[in-house]
């Protein structure tokens, strides 16, 4: 491929990508259509808080804000419940569990999708948290033996 | 009135008398005595895998029928052979002795509290409420110091109490020194012929010595053997009529200490020539024995201008965690790596490690850790590819120190200075950049409720952060913030994990590392899970009882929440509902009160609290509380993780 049309072909794509990006980035997801209130229930009998805090801003994977493709959409969550490993490894795991239909049904899944959707990140910015600016200080002092 | 550990008797403690006469004695009395229908029905009763009765010897000590001394005043034994045992202890440096009554070692237990001037020091007798408790107590005591401590076990049940703990500290290569008492003629149940057998696999020594000279030295070999690498408990069995019988003018024998072994000078030279030849030296640091071994290790990396890394935030005696040539340095291309105690890509100085004591071993306990080729903690040495001289690395760094001031010339000198000042000005923006990057994260959840782990750790840490302070209970499963957090720039700083995975470690671990505090103006944090603190939680009143300078924060999920997340993945694996992985995983319905816990062991406390808002002033009042000399407790209701 000759040189000038390599670069018109990476051009027309280049466009193309800045055409796509922005009204894929408007169109708004489809809200969730689960019960958010018995989402609620099952995030705590379900002890989804193990892994993702009571509140879904702690621990191993931080639901709150997330921009996780899993999370982006309803139907991508459900799928996401349904696709995990189903054979327990010799060695215990700590991973995400598989929710098969039959122990999660689809309109349950979606209440739980409806609770997860709910969390937002409370905290505050590190500059606005006073013990972080100490933190700060304290490192900043020559080292004593 | 006191009992015997585990006899449904109560039996005073009165004068003992043994023998075949004494016991013909008993007998008669037996016939007649008050106890004699009590104990005709026990032995009728009982079956044949029940305890035996008592003796008619223990029948008439219980009925107080003993004799006077010949004269009014005259003491029973003048010097007796637990006072030479204590002697002992307290020419060894032994600061405690931690022990749950039993009548197997009366005769130390009155030594250690009534001998010398003053009596009940080196040792004190530190009141536990459980064998195992005692034993890691004297676990937490050897991380912080490097030294051992006493934990005294009375007979077959004492030590089989105390087996998860000496196991812990055995796999953790954590040296204390165990005192078993044994009576073969009171209490069958209680005695063997060879009580140490029971947890030789996983000590380091053991003996049962015959004689009560024997027993002097046995302590003192015991003691050697326990802080001579690889360093582990070690337990003496100690007869009862060996602490009672009169020692006339038996002397203590003179104390030898162990020569610990380090590598030669040809060795020697040879390392100190790689680190002053490279451009570029690193010393790679992992567990060392004691704190001269880390000043030691600090001592060569300034000699000789190395960046080192440090096993500091996973456990105690490595390199200074913010000493200004600890980190990746001005370059990561290193052309000489020594590793102390951790692998290296050069020469590596690793001790003698668990695996040499294999053939005591006959259950092969625990191999997965044991066995020759495990790994210890990496300390950041790069691939263990290089030399490795199976030595002592502490012992060694004093001739490689020498060496290397002998080969320094005034050239190098200058070429050190300024690497060693590259080194810190690179490592000082690595830590800033790095706690920047743990800060962003650790305010996710910051104003959640419950309360974050990661804002325990983070309010602490400026609270505290000029005190002499060790973090005793392990961090693992409180999110480890510390590492991120917190200076580990004291060779006690942070102890580290429970040594096997074992729960019931963090308060005793701490109590232990308390008491090595409280002699040194130091102070202990103690972040508590509530899963471990409820295996032996009367710990909490050897902390109140010896007013210890401990402040315990509850990391309360009310769960065992590694188990409930296994559990949880098998419900989801196996696809029957994924509801009722909180059974048997959580601490529910009723809630444990672990304010309530503390008052009812005596100790001072609050909570439960679950306002973020009010953690800094109730974390503000336990310290004040702690250096005040009074334990504290604070429930705090938190993230699961």
């Amino acid at each position: 491929m000759r040189n000038r049309t390599r670069i018109a072909l990476v051009a027309a794509i280049a466009t193309l990508a800045f055409q796509i990006v922005p009204i894929r980035a408007q169109a708004p997801a489809a809200p969730p259509t689960g019960d958010p209130v018995k989402g609620k229930q099952l995030y705590e009998s379900f002890t989804c808080y193990a892994c993702h805090g009571f509140t879904g801003e702690t621990g191993a994977r931080v639901l709150a804000g997330s921009r996780s493709t899993t999370l982006a959409t309803e139907s991508a969550f459900v799928t996401f419940l349904r696709a995990r490993a189903n054979v327990a490894p010799p060695q215990p795991s700590t991973s995400m569990p598989n929710y098969s239909v039959a122990t999660l049904p689809d309109a349950q899944a979606k209440d739980l999708y409806a609770y997860v959707k709910t969390f937002t990140s409370h905290a505050p910015p590190a500059d606005q948290i006073p013990v972080f600016g100490q933190i700060l200080t304290e490192a900043q002092k020559p080292y004593k033996p | 009135m006191a009992r015997s550990k585990k006899t449904q008797r109560p039996v005073t403690r009165r004068g003992f008398l043994k023998g075949a006469a004494t016991a013909a004695a008993g007998a008669a009395a037996l016939t007649n005595g008050p106890l004699a229908g009590a104990v005709a029905a026990q032995g009728t009763n009982g079956s044949p895998e029940a305890a035996p009765p008592p003796s008619p010897a223990q029948v008439e000590r219980d009925a107080g029928n003993v004799r006077p001394p010949v004269r009014p005043g005259q003491r029973a034994v003048v010097l007796p052979g637990s006072d030479l045992m204590v002697q002992v202890l307290r020419d060894l440096g032994i600061e405690y002795a931690a022990g749950n009554p039993g009548s197997s070692f009366e005769g130390l237990q009155e030594s250690i509290i009534n001998y010398g001037n003053p009596p009940n020091r080196m040792p004190e007798f530190i009141t536990a409420l459980h064998e195992e408790s005692a034993v890691t107590m004297a676990h937490g005591y050897g991380k912080a110091t490097g030294k051992p401590m006493c934990a005294v076990l009375h007979g077959t049940i004492g030590v089989q109490h105390a087996a998860m703990s000496i196991y812990q500290a055995y796999y953790d290569r954590t040296p204390a020194l165990l005192l078993a008492g044994r009576d073969l003629g009171f209490i069958a149940a209680h005695s063997a012929n060879d009580m140490a057998g029971m947890v030789r696999s996983f000590t380091k020594w053991d003996a049962q010595p015959r004689t009560l000279a024997e027993s002097l030295a046995a302590i003192q070999r015991a003691y050697n053997e326990a802080i001579t690498p690889p360093c582990g408990p070690t337990l003496v069995v100690l007869d009862i009529e060996l602490q009672k019988e009169e020692a006339r003018d038996l002397k203590v024998p003179a104390y030898t200490a162990p020569r610990m072994t380090g590598i030669d000078a040809s060795q020697a030279r040879e390392i100190a020539k790689g680190l002053l030849d490279a451009q570029n030296p690193r010393i790679a640091v992992g567990r060392l024995r004691t704190p001269d071994g880390v000043k030691a290790a600090v001592q060569l990396a300034e000699l000789v201008g190395a960046c080192t890394s440090t096993s500091a935030t996973q456990g105690p005696m490595s390199f200074p965690q913010r000493h200004p040539l600890c980190g990746p340095g001005a370059s990561t291309t290193y052309d000489y790596v020594l590793g102390l105690e951790a692998p290296a890509a050069n020469v590596s100085l690793t001790g003698p490690a668990l695996s040499t004591l294999l053939s005591r071993d006959t259950t092969n306990i625990g191999f997965g850790g044991i066995a020759p080729g495990v790994s210890r903690a990496g300390a950041g040495g790069g691939a263990a590819s290089g030399r490795t001289i199976a030595i002592d690395a502490e012992a060694s760094l004093p001739l490689i120190i020498e060496e290397a001031r002998r080969q320094m010339t005034p050239d190098r000198q200058r070429l050190i200075e300024e690497r060693a000042g590259q080194h810190a000005a690179a490592n000082r923006q690595a830590r800033m950049e790095e706690l920047r990057r743990a800060l962003e994260q650790k305010r996710a959840g910051w104003d959640a409720s419950p309360i974050s782990t990661a804002r325990i750790y983070a309010e602490l840490w400026p609270l505290i952060v000029n005190e002499d302070w060790i973090l005793a209970s392990p961090s693992g499963f409180s999110g480890g913030h510390n590492t991120q957090l917190w200076d580990h720039n004291r060779p006690y700083s942070y102890l580290g994990g429970q040594g096997a995975g074992g729960m019931g470690y963090g308060a005793p671990a701490s109590v232990g590392a308390a008491l090595a505090a409280k002699s040194r103006g130091r102070i202990v944090i103690n972040v508590q899970t509530d899963g471990d603190l409820n295996y032996a939680p009367g710990v909490l009143w050897t902390a109140a009882h010896h007013q210890l300078p401990m402040l315990t924060v509850m990391h309360n999920n009310r769960a065992w929440h590694q188990e409930l997340m296994f559990v949880e993945y098998m419900c989801g694996v196996r696809g029957r509902g994924g509801d009722r992985g909180h059974i048997g995983t959580t601490l529910r319905e009723p809630h444990i009160d672990y304010r309530a816990m503390a008052t009812a062991y005596g100790m001072e406390g609050e909570g439960p609290i679950t306002d973020p808002a009010k953690l800094n002033a109730a974390l503000k009042r336990g310290l004040a509380s702690v250096k005040r000399g009074q334990p504290y407790l604070i429930d705090v209701i938190t993230q699961p993780r």
